[in-house]
């Protein structure tokens, strides 16, 4: 599940949060009230009862049919509904209130000495008071106090959204605020690169969780420098260690061939020996280079150097090449051409897509070279005619120790440090290598740098 | 031609003093930058051969200090391959040559006999074996008065051959000096530029200049 924006997830909270407090704090607001506003209707009501018990004692004579106290009461604007008096089972209602009493009072006399029921769609209180041998039902109207309940409750919905819009509109701002040091790293973290990794985030000066934060990636780029560098001096290192020995295996069995009487199957061991040897101090060299690619370094030299010819003589290699194959080759290279860079090294790349180009070619198919300026970049591709790069290991082409086909065994395939080592030669001379094409019919590695104009003599 | 050859390797230093030995070279081992300095500057020698890296003084330390004495002995250097900035600075020292470890002997030797060239003044320019010419400048190829049209490849392959004529040299050392890059083995680059060489050079004429040494490589030399 994707997840939201962390501001975004903060704020949402803090108004869910907010909006909960808010509703459970009405709510019992909103029942204390009320519970209060029933607290008085009952005082109310024994004040009722007491004058009613008062009057009937001053008239003891009149008779349960007296109800004098009735009317005065209603005339004191009290909300009376009814009264009992006396132990009989049907008691006489007063002519205050219409109703009758014990037919929806179930019991008589009621157990419950106060309670709330709803009467004619009316709500009612009811209070049971007894003096004596009488009890007296007197029932008043709650609408007073439902009115003002209800009129908090309104109150509480009116403002209830605008709270929730400020307390949402405060977390937003708080929590951009709480993230943007994050928002912050994230970039400055974004920018170490591996060929930038002795740069470290800036630490702010207070110990809060941003700065710990800081300085534990500090941390972390700290060991993953020292391992990078590490690895590469290993690389170096072991490079290095390689030479002494290559050269003197080199020196030793071109010596033994010069000076040595050897029978032609002793011979060819010999030249198959050297040629490893050189094989083996090619990958050595490589990996060196590519470890001083690495350290950001470029080992390369940035002189005038004359593209045009450089391929002409790839072209020748191809020709060489191919020469066993019936390969075709093709192209056209614009004369003149110069850019700025390394020659051993571009020569390095020519020939190592040449090479390429006539190794994954097919029998009787055509390799092609072609040159030529392309707005202010030199532009050559090399295309062969093979089977094609399948489409999922396009991506990983010019990744270290990679070869198109992983089966393919040592005859054709190289040490794999080719077309990573392209690459790293064209990207440092400030252009770039693209695979532009390869579907079954051709394959077409693109190579792009800077064009070197200017300068006498040369012909633009 | 006394040669001084400053190499700590013991092994590397062995199989350059016998190499330079047979090619009729008077070579002296020394194994120091300090020891070196002492020689060189108490001795004369024609050429020294000198190891980038010593224990002790190192070369180009060592070839500093000759040029301050004023001491214009030719020198070669060898340096690691990758060694772009020390190939600079050696040069920059008053070095007069360099070479990249792993090296061949075929290469020290043709680069030694160029120095001798340089030193006896003799024509730097054309290279002669027989009758067969080539011109370092011009890059125009000649044999018995009649021109040759030689591809790049072609022509390049002729002068590392005409560098070391009589000595058998194999194809990785072709492969290394005329394209400085390393083919699959079992790839007849080598093969088929020597045969279009070999087209071009001998024939028509009654001797041949590039002989095919079976099993190792090929060598310029006079023959059927």
């Amino acid at each position: 599940m994707k997840r939201w924006p962390l501001r975004w997830q903060i704020t949402l909270w803090s108004v869910l949060i907010t909006a909960l407090a808010l509703v459970t704090f009405g709510a019992v607001v909103a029942f204390n009230l009320y519970s209060e506003q029933v607290e008085l209707v009952d005082a109310q009501l024994a004040t009722d009862a007491r004058f009613a018990f008062t009057y009937r004692a001053e008239r003891r004579d009149a008779g349960p049919a007296d109800t004098g106290w009735a009317a005065a009461l209603r005339r004191a604007d009290v909300s009376l509904y009814g009264f009992a008096l006396g132990r009989t089972a049907a008691p006489a209602l007063g002519e205050a209130h219409p109703v009758q009493l014990a037919q929806f009072l179930a019991h008589w006399p009621p157990q419950r000495k106060r309670f709330s029921r709803r009467l004619e769609g009316r709500h009612l209180r009811f209070g049971v008071f007894g003096e004596g041998e009488n009890t007296l039902v007197l029932a008043a109207s709650l609408e007073a106090a439902e009115e003002s309940v209800n009129d908090l409750l309104g109150a509480y919905l009116i403002a209830l959204p605008a709270v929730l819009l400020v307390v949402g509109c405060g977390s937003w701002w708080i929590a951009r605020r709480a993230l943007v040091p994050i928002t912050n790293i994230t970039a400055a973290a974004a920018s170490i690169t591996a060929d930038r990794l002795d740069q470290r985030l800036s630490v702010p000066a207070t110990e809060d969780e941003i700065g710990r934060h800081i300085r534990v990636l500090n941390g972390m780029f700290d060991r993953l420098q020292r391992s990078f560098e590490q690895a590469n001096r290993f690389t170096a290192d072991a490079a290095h260690e390689l030479r002494t020995p290559l050269t003197i295996m080199r020196g030793q069995i071109e010596d033994a061939l010069r000076t040595g009487h050897f029978n032609p199957e002793q011979q060819r061991l010999l030249v198959d020996l050297l040629e490893e040897n050189t094989g083996l101090q090619k990958i050595s060299d490589n990996l060196l280079l590519l470890a001083r690619f690495d350290t950001g370094r470029s080992p390369l030299e940035r002189v005038p150097v004359e593209l045009s010819a450089l391929v002409e003589d790839a072209k020748e290699d191809a020709e060489l090449l191919a020469s066993s194959q019936h390969i075709r080759i093709a192209g056209r290279i614009a004369p003149g051409l110069r850019v700025s860079g390394d020659a051993v090294m571009l020569r390095r790349v020519a020939l190592n897509l040449v090479d390429n180009a006539v190794k994954f070619n097919r029998e009787g198919g055509e390799v092609s070279l072609d040159l030529q300026a392309e707005g202010g970049d030199v532009v050559l591709a090399v295309s062969n005619t093979g089977a094609g790069i399948p489409a999922e290991r396009q991506g990983t082409l010019f990744q270290r120790f990679y070869r198109a086909d992983s089966g393919r065994n040592r005859d054709t395939g190289g040490s794999g440090l080719g077309l990573s080592l392209c690459r790293e030669i064209v990207t440092a001379l400030g252009g770039r290598i693209d695979l532009s094409r390869s579907d079954g019919e051709r394959t077409v590695f693109t190579v792009r740098l800077p064009r070197l104009v200017g300068e006498a003599g040369t012909p633009a | 031609m006394r040669i001084l050859v400053v190499e700590d390797e013991r092994k590397i230093a062995t199989f350059i003093r016998k190499g330079l030995a047979e090619s009729g070279f008077n070579p002296l081992v020394c194994g120091n930058g300090d020891d070196a300095l002492h020689l060189a500057s108490g001795e004369r020698f024609d050429a020294v051969v000198l190891d980038v890296m010593l224990p002790g003084r190192d070369g180009l330390s060592v070839l500093r200090q000759l040029r301050e004495q004023r001491n214009t002995v030719p020198v070669i250097l060898l340096t690691a391959r990758d060694g772009l900035s020390e190939r600079v600075e050696g040069l920059n020292l008053g070095a007069d040559d360099y070479l990249a470890k792993p090296f061949s002997m075929e290469e020290l030797i043709a680069r030694l006999r160029a120095v001798r060239r340089r030193l006896s003044g003799e024509g730097l320019s054309v290279q002669q074996y027989e009758d067969l010419t080539l011109n370092l400048i011009t890059h125009e190829v000649s044999r018995a008065g009649r021109k040759i049209e030689l591809t790049a490849r072609e022509y390049a392959l002729l002068e590392y051959l005409m560098r070391s004529p009589g000595r058998v040299l194999t194809r990785t050392q072709l492969c290394e000096q005329v394209w400085d890059y390393h083919f699959d083995p079992g790839t007849n680059v080598v093969d088929v530029c020597v045969q279009r060489l070999r087209r071009k050079v001998d024939d028509g004429h009654a001797v041949k200049l590039i002989q095919t040494v079976r099993g190792v490589g090929y060598t310029l030399k006079a023959g059927a």
